[in-house]
């Protein structure tokens, strides 16, 4: 009975032996070579703050502006205007832009700045035409392209037409 | 209470008139009376001309000091052209560097000390710039070091070397707008007269300004005692007061009674205000020459038309030429009479070694320098009088006439002289050329030429014919010809606009068809070349202009449709939605063609044509901005597509022979146009920066003998290189993809395929069936899943 029992055991470590042999992967037949050169360690995502989670399935990474090269000349008029903006200065700032624009007439970002002062302005048809205007310049800069389509919605939004809105809005979602 | 005295009163008054007659009588005597009389018709007489002449200096003093202290002169407007930037990276070439410092006036010297003056060696330039006042704020006086390399800015900073992103120069003045007495001038304050110039005016023309009373008796006797003994008017005796007073009050007329009133006013005036107040007026309002029929008065202007600088930026000789000019114009005119006016000069020299206002030394220099008159005249209406005549235009829609010609106004506008000058230069040229070669009759071809910014629809250069500095009939404005060709990009604009029916490569029918209007008339089109092309790709029936395939697609699309394309692509002139007009029955000018096509560079998007950025008030306030709009007229991505086969139209079609006048590198798009009988010729095109459009034909409406290729495109293609534009490249939309299309069979092809060649389609419209040659290299599986899935 004992003997039964062993010889049932042994069998059954066989089996389970066989079987983990055939899904296993096959047994290495050489000793593996060291690769020359330092190891470059993997990078490291950074931990999350206590108490943030991130939810990458639900909630796309926040995309930020990639921050343009602008000429010395573009990136002065910007600050500029900039600053005009800050002193309440709305239509100094626009006629920044503009000069900034007769430097460089195909710099999207410029014609996203005025988008923006004009829509401060109030002028929002205004504002939401030149950001499509930016947006046509654009090419593959998403996240210029996204700024202009939420400047669009809110513009559309502050004219009363919601539908209009959600359809940029959804544009601007597409664009990571 | 107030009454009672007052009634009392009367009678008393009353009874002591009735009193004192009889008494008179009774002391008279008869020797006496009659002395009496006499003495008392004397003393009345006396009276009343003092009376009468009392209320007669009172009303010379009421106009005295009505004019004089009112709005003294009517200031025209003075219009400037586009400031030039300078940063690093700038397109800039030496020559036109060069040009826009001497446009300014500024002086070429071996060191720059002074404001306005810049040396050069190599490429490598310094210069010191004058302050400005712009709409945003003052542009201060700057030292600055700039080094070109390859047509660019390769280095700016400040001349120690500080850092330096961009500067302005001044704003060039192209013109002013003056009333229509033709006076201009450019007001100056008292302190902005130059001390040596107050000093020569003095010693000239009035040495004792600061102590006679207006007039100066004295100084009349020693002009007599002059004039006689030199048998000759070589001096005056009026004062400065005086000709203030015959200019600013008084008529031309010599006669006793004017020279009266002139003295009389000479005195009230002296009386009434001081010595810099008269001063500062009579220098702003003394006659200093003419041109053409625009009198320049004033020292500023006259500094501004004879040496091209402001008055504080002139030396001693210079400035002893304005008061030369003084005595006389037109007679001592140094562009004209320049001997004359150089020993006039001299003269003025010498009289201020010998009152000792300056040394003997100074004046033998001065007296040695050139006249230093410019060449450069008429900037009243004359250089450029079809931009100033769209200036004025567009300004009328926001100002009164009067505003424009006596407030002052300072207004920017959008003119490059640059781009100007070469457009200028280059129908001048061209049409000399084409007459020639032609064989056409001499000076009877004309022509027009717009350029635009192509993002900015700002006006660059507005040429309104052969002779452009000749004010005339203005063709770029009011030339209004049926415009041919050029129509066609908005009719296949507005089939390329439903991409489920038409892309570029659909086979379109070009066979002949005939139309009948709502009249009954029959219509029946024609290609050029007289031959029907049968079944053509849509890409190809635009690139060679065909008729017939035009026709059927805009009959197709429907004639109001392409009206409202129009409509919303700027074109505010109605347009009669007739079968016609698909080839170009519909007339525009110049502009509106340039506004057409503003539209396609500016990937559908609309913004009005400007030729103002904004109006400034006499003190520099801003008063008014023409900003920036833009409105998207058309999807981007059939514009896409159309500029797309606009440059196959230069690459490959009609519009070929640009290729003598532009780099094979430099992408272009446009669009040749002919009319019947050859009767217009037109190119409309843009480049990465600009938009230009030409017209070329004969103000009689007479067949030019040239059709678009063969005349407004040489004008283009020489403009074109001249001006050295930008190559256009085409941002693709999102909504666009390239696919390989095999040409014959129009089918989706593989890259590498025989004769396959790539064309943007809308997303979508691409050709869904493959060739055999796309499906050679790819299994069974992928190209049937992806076909299904397509």
């Amino acid at each position: 009975m004992k003997m039964n029992k062993l010889r049932s055991m042994f069998w059954s470590l066989c089996a389970v032996l066989l079987l983990q042999g055939c899904i296993g992967a096959p047994a290495r037949t050489s000793a593996p070579v060291r690769q020359p050169g330092p190891t470059v360690p993997p990078p490291v995502e950074p931990a999350a703050a206590p108490g943030e989670a991130r939810v990458r399935v639900y909630e796309p990474p926040q995309v930020a502006l990639a921050a343009p090269l602008h000429s010395k000349a573009v990136q002065a008029l910007l600050e500029r205007s900039e600053q005009q903006r800050l002193e309440s200065d709305l239509d100094g700032a626009v006629t920044t832009i503009e000069r900034a624009l007769r430097l460089e007439s195909r710099n999207a970002h410029l014609w996203n700045r005025l988008a923006h002062l004009r829509y401060e302005q109030g002028r929002r048809t205004l504002a939401a035409e030149l950001a499509a205007k930016s947006n046509a310049l654009a090419a593959r800069d998403l996240g210029l392209k996204r700024d202009n389509w939420l400047l669009i919605a809110a513009a559309r939004r502050s004219v009363g037409d919601a539908r209009g809105a959600r359809d940029a809005e959804r544009k601007a979602r597409t664009l990571y | 209470m107030a009454r009672t005295p007052t009634k009392k009163r009367r009678p008393a008054a009353r009874s002591g008139t009735r009193a004192k007659k009889p008494r008179r009588r009774g002391v008279s005597r008869p020797r006496g009376r009659v002395k009496r009389r006499w003495l008392a018709r004397l003393i009345a007489f006396g009276f009343l001309f003092s009376l009468v002449a009392g209320v007669y200096v009172l009303y010379l003093d009421h106009t005295v000091r009505t004019k004089f202290e009112g709005k003294r002169w009517a200031v025209p407007a003075r219009v400037y052209g586009r400031p030039l930037e300078l940063y690093a990276g700038a397109r800039l070439t030496g020559e036109q560097l060069q040009a826009e410092l001497r446009r300014l006036g500024y002086r070429k010297v071996a060191h720059p000390r002074q404001p306005a003056s810049w040396s050069q060696s190599g490429s490598r330039f310094l210069i010191r710039t004058r302050n400005f006042q712009f709409w945003d704020g003052a542009e201060p006086e700057q030292y600055i070091d700039l080094r070109l390399d390859g047509g660019r800015v390769a280095h700016l900073s400040q001349a120690d070397g500080a850092e330096l992103a961009l500067l302005r120069l001044e704003a060039p003045e192209i013109g002013s707008i003056y009333p229509a007495h033709n006076e201009d001038r450019v007001l100056v304050r008292r302190d902005q007269l130059p001390p040596g110039l107050v000093t020569a005016l003095l010693a000239v023309e009035d040495r004792t300004f600061h102590e006679h009373h207006g007039v100066d008796p004295r100084g009349i006797a020693r002009a007599l005692w002059a004039n006689l003994r030199a048998g000759a008017l070589v001096q005056g005796g009026s004062t400065l007061t005086q000709q203030l007073i015959k200019n600013f009050y008084l008529t031309r007329e010599r006669t006793l009674w004017r020279k009266l009133n002139e003295a009389v006013m000479a005195l009230l005036l002296d009386a009434r205000y001081g010595k810099d107040e008269i001063l500062g007026a009579y220098a702003n309002e003394i006659y200093l020459g003419q041109d053409g029929s625009r009198a320049i008065h004033g020292f500023g202007l006259a500094s501004d038309f004879y040496f091209n600088r402001p008055l504080g930026e002139l030396d001693l000789a210079r400035q002893a030429l304005l008061v030369a000019l003084v005595r006389g114009p037109s007679y001592y005119d140094p562009r004209r009479n320049p001997k004359r006016a150089r020993k006039r000069r001299d003269l003025v020299l010498r009289l201020l070694a010998e009152q000792g206002a300056i040394s003997q030394a100074e004046a033998r220099h001065a007296a040695a320098q050139p006249l230093g008159v410019t060449d450069q005249r008429g900037r009243g209406r004359g250089n450029f009088p079809a931009f100033m005549d769209l200036v004025r235009r567009q300004l009328h829609r926001d100002y009164r006439e009067e505003d424009l010609t006596s407030e002052g106004l300072r207004i920017f506008t959008t003119l490059d002289p640059w781009v100007q000058a070469h457009a200028e230069e280059a129908l001048g040229d061209r049409l000399g050329k084409l007459e020639k070669w032609n064989k056409l009759p001499a000076g009877k071809l004309e022509g027009s030429a717009v350029v635009v910014d192509a993002q900015g629809a700002e006006v660059l250069a507005l040429v309104g014919g052969r002779k452009a500095r000749f004010a005339g009939f203005n063709r770029a404005l009011d030339a209004v010809r049926p415009i041919g060709s050029l129509i066609k990009p908005v009719v296949y604009l507005a089939a390329l606009m439903e991409p489920a029916r038409y892309t570029l490569v659909t086979p379109l029918e070009d066979t002949g068809l005939t139309i009948r209007g709502g009249d009954g008339k029959a219509w029946t089109p024609r290609n050029y070349d007289r031959k029907e092309h049968g079944q053509v790709p849509l890409h190809r029936a635009l690139a060679n202009s065909y008729n017939l395939s035009t026709v059927r697609l805009g009959m197709d699309m429907g004639l109001g449709r392409v009206a409202d394309l129009l409509r919303e692509l700027g074109i505010s002139r109605p347009v009669e939605p007739v079968p016609a007009m698909l080839l170009g029955a519909l007339s525009l000018s110049p502009l509106e063609v340039a506004q057409l096509y503003q539209g396609f560079a500016g990937g559908g998007f609309y913004s009005p044509l400007r030729a103002i950025r904004e109006v400034l008030d006499a003190e520099g306030r801003p008063l008014q901005r023409y900003p920036l709009t833009v409105r998207q007229a058309v999807p981007g991505e059939a514009v896409y597509l159309l500029n797309r086969n606009l440059q196959e139209v230069v690459s490959e079609g009609t519009g070929k022979g640009l290729d003598r006048f532009l780099p094979s590198a430099l992408k272009v798009a446009g669009k040749t146009g002919t009319t019947d009988g050859l009767r217009d010729s037109w190119f409309a095109g843009f480049t990465g920066d600009k938009v230009a459009v030409v017209w070329v034909g004969r103000d009689d409406n007479r067949p030019a003998g040239l059709t678009g290729g063969t005349g407004a495109l040489q004008v283009w293609g020489d403009m074109m290189r001249r001006i050295a534009p930008l190559s256009l490249e085409l941002i693709s939309p999102e909504g666009v993809e390239t696919v390989w299309v095999e040409p014959h069979s129009m089918m989706r092809s593989g890259e590498g395929c025989e004769g396959a060649r790539p064309f943007p389609f809308i997303k979508g419209s691409a050709p869904r069936i493959h060739s055999s040659c796309s499906r050679g290299g790819e299994s069974g599986l992928g190209g049937f899943l992806r076909d299904l899935f397509q």
